[in-house]
């Protein structure tokens, strides 16, 4: 009887995806001083809506909403970095740049890495995630176009209490090197 | 057998062991809600839990802790979040918002998870009480019978209760009347 129920939950288990939430750490105090400029950003609710799935360990994968849960983590950089932050509803929305006064609208797209070293849990242990900015002024213009990539990792020991530590890693790692752009880019001031 | 060894030792070593809650993100839309609610600087004070009972959460015989230290702790640490991000916090100020967990209920049931939350939230103005209400939270998402699945859906699915929590206390009318400018 047990070696039948091992068997079903095997079949049920094998080559499933398992959900984790990706979490930066954004609980750093801000200690830069804000830029007075309005900008803005837009994230699609199509791309907010994928589900994104990649390697773990023990051949089975890791599935998560990279862009949705990241967003999060980039508003708050662009928020430590600038007094006033607005969200778009479009893309290249002219119009609304216009009216509000921004003066830099902040694209980004997520893409993502992963894989696990174990044989034996699910979890992943090493993630990559990549932001690739772009920025563009109110003509419409791109004044920023740029890929930042962040890397985590974590022991088998860590992500058996924390599923989801080596991506919250890379995604903490990749803020901060946006928010190190936005500090130190002139064109983005 | 890769499966079978892998599922064996994950049950093995998921059982009866304690594993992290996801940390507490804001959403865009509550910090900018809070922004522009018209809310004076506040204060967070220590929160409570009703019954020691509250702190402790189970999946599956699974202890879900709170990366905080306890749950009292995360809603706390979720309306400083919060209100730090909104540029609204001020541990200095006269008006201060003090929270008591009275329900942190998490049920992993095979077709769909269900988590609720309460707490009763009060504020201060230099020591007086202008406001107590409590405030609940629901949420449900996809569950599954396998438990590792459904045990991380649960452990996805808190920090979002706990944000629906805070969205449901910065929408209430009387709360913000009592925080306003």
């Amino acid at each position: 009887m047990k070696k039948l129920l091992c068997l079903i939950s095997v079949v049920l288990i094998s080559g499933c995806a398992h959900n984790i939430k990706i979490t930066p750490e954004t609980t750093a105090a801000n200690t830069q001083a804000k830029s007075a400029t309005v900008v803005g950003y837009y994230v699609s609710a199509a791309d907010k809506a994928i589900k994104n799935t990649t390697p773990g360990g023990g051949g089975d994968k890791v599935s998560y909403q990279l862009t949705k849960d990241m967003e999060y983590g980039f508003f708050k950089a662009l928020n430590d970095s600038y007094e006033t932050v607005k969200v778009l509803e479009a893309s290249h929305d002219a119009q609304k740049m216009k009216a509000d006064g921004i003066t830099l609208v902040f694209e980004p797209k997520f893409t993502s890495t992963s894989s696990g070293s174990s044989l034996l849990i699910w979890p992943a242990d090493k993630f990559s995630i990549t932001v690739q900015c772009k920025a563009y002024n109110q003509t419409g213009a791109l004044v920023l176009d740029k890929a930042f990539t962040g890397q985590g990792t974590a022991t088998n020991g860590e992500v058996l209490k924390d599923f989801s530590l080596a991506a919250n890693r890379a995604a903490t790692d990749v803020l901060a090197q946006v928010k190190k752009e936005l500090a130190s880019n002139a064109s983005l001031k | 057998m890769k499966k079978l060894i892998s599922f064996a030792m994950f049950v093995m070593l998921l059982s009866g062991c304690s594993i992290m809650a996801p940390g507490y993100t804001p959403s865009v839309k509550s910090v900018q809600a809070i922004k522009t609610s018209g809310s004076a600087p506040v204060a967070v004070s220590k929160a409570t839990v009703a019954k020691a009972s509250l702190n402790s959460v189970s999946l599956r015989g699974n202890s879900l802790k709170s990366p905080y230290g306890d749950y009292s702790s995360y809603i706390e640490q979720a309306l400083k979040k919060e209100l730090t991000d909104a540029g609204l916090l001020d541990e200095k100020s006269v008006l201060v918002i003090g929270s008591q967990l009275t329900k942190n209920d998490m049920d992993v049931a095979m077709g769909t998870g269900k988590g609720d939350l309460a707490a009763v939230f009060t504020v201060t103005k230099a020591g007086k009480k202008i406001f107590e209400k409590e405030i609940t939270a629901h949420e449900e998402w996809e569950s599954s019978f396998v438990g590792a699945i459904a045990i991380p859906n649960a452990m996805k699915a808190y920090p979002t209760l706990v944000n629906t929590l805070v969205t449901n206390l910065f929408k209430d009318k009387d709360f913000l009347k009592s925080i306003s400018k």
